[in-house]
């Protein structure tokens, strides 16, 4: 049990900020989030002895973060709103404070979820297409296309140029 | 790998690492310049998803962790000690239920012959009493006696088992025979009692119970299978 214990604790304390981080750029939301993230790692104690290496245990992590975001969504049943009454989201940086980086979270979080998925897991968890592949069960050119649309997207968000009208005729 | 194959690769995986991904970086300097633009997209990209966690959420997940562990551990107890209550009910119906009746016909017993003891003196009665008599007293009872299986030395209504009874002695082929005739002190079967002077039965009988009690070697089933025919209740 201490050993367990200080297992545990290990995994918390390195990784997270990490899922935290995960959980917010799924919900966009600072206090689900955080309760995103305490369920996780409740399930994650309960579920200890199934973590046979402790190398997998950020995928692990992601896993749980991504199941228990699905549940709550179940739960809860978010409204749809139309697009253009959707407010910033608040990531805890204000435009003063940062502009840039505010300005690339407001376009990062406007991208729709099958993009922004995979580019958070591969932006946060360092995760390769091939983990990527199978942390959301799609196949790995599936993930490659979405990560390709994701980067094209914000490209030309924060650059004004994509690659289809601006670099692959140049 | 083709110049398109190799620009949608590096959107995908900008510091992709595969061999051939980095010969066609490596081709020319618009190659370089075009995956380190995107390189530096990432620097932005990386920073921007950084966002700060809560201060206290490792104590707080700490905390959840901990109220959780109570509360597996409460349930858990809660379960071990109601499987402990029911599994002490268990052996207690089991053991004490035989015991209750196994004492219940041993105090019985031990009050039949007790009450034999205190009253030796019938024994040696010579009352000689009528079957008008007998059944006079057991009349108050709710019996009835047809004829008299033996001569009756000694007839008296006593207490017997904190209930009232008929007390009977007659006269047997060994010795006196003792005859308790029982209202409402019951036996689920035919009991024997036996010390080192007396041997006897008790026998159930519709609300009641009878008890024939003689000396040593007295046959005393030919008693029983009279008193039983020739005894009714109401």
């Amino acid at each position: 049990m201490p050993n367990k214990q200080k297992r545990f604790d290990v995994l918390l304390n390195a990784l997270y900020a990490d899922v935290y981080r995960y959980a917010f750029w799924l919900c966009k939301n600072k206090a689900m989030a955080e309760d995103l993230v305490q369920e996780t790692y409740l399930r994650a104690w309960k579920n200890f002895q199934s973590l046979k290496d402790e190398k997998a245990a950020k995928a692990w992590l992601f896993t749980i973060v991504r199941r228990e975001n699905a549940r709550q969504y179940e739960r809860y049943q978010p409204q749809l709103v139309d697009a253009s009454e959707v407010s910033l989201v608040d990531t805890g940086i204000s435009p003063s404070e940062n502009s840039e980086c505010f300005l690339v979270q407001q376009h990062i979080a406007n991208l729709e979820i099958e993009f922004r998925e995979p580019l958070i897991l591969q932006l946060i968890g360092g995760f390769s297409a091939g983990e990527i592949s199978l942390i959301l069960g799609v196949n790995k050119n599936t993930v490659l296309t979405r990560l390709f649309r994701a980067r094209n997207k914000l490209k030309q968000v924060i650059t004004g140029r994509t690659m289809e009208k601006g670099e692959s005729n140049g | 790998m083709d110049d398109l194959e190799f620009r949608r690769r590096a959107y995908a995986e900008p510091d992709c690492q595969s061999e051939s991904f980095l010969q066609f970086k490596n081709k020319s300097a618009e190659n370089t310049r075009f995956v380190d633009e995107l390189l530096q997209m990432d620097e932005k990209l990386k920073q921007a998803v950084c966002v700060q966690p809560p201060d206290n959420l490792v104590e707080k997940i700490k905390l959840k962790q901990a109220f959780s562990d109570h509360r597996s551990y409460r349930e858990h107890w809660r379960f071990v000690s109601f499987a402990a209550s029911l599994l002490l009910a268990i052996v207690v119906t089991l053991y004490y239920l035989p015991l209750d009746s196994t004492g219940h016909e041993r105090k019985l017993q031990e009050g039949l012959l007790q009450h034999i003891y205190s009253e030796l003196d019938h024994l040696n009665d010579r009352q000689n009493r009528s079957l008008s008599q007998v059944n006079r007293l057991l009349a108050e009872f709710g019996g009835s006696m047809n004829r008299l299986v033996a001569e009756v030395s000694y007839l008296g209504s006593c207490e017997i088992h904190n209930k009232p009874g008929v007390h009977m002695v007659v006269k047997g082929d060994r010795g006196p025979v003792t005859i308790m005739l029982l209202r409402g002190v019951t036996v689920n079967s035919q009991k024997s009692i036996s010390d080192q002077r007396f041997r006897g039965l008790i026998v159930p009988t519709g609300s009641g119970s009878m008890a024939i009690i003689g000396e040593k070697g007295e046959p005393l089933q030919v008693i029983k299978s009279e008193l039983l025919e020739q005894i009714h209740w109401i």
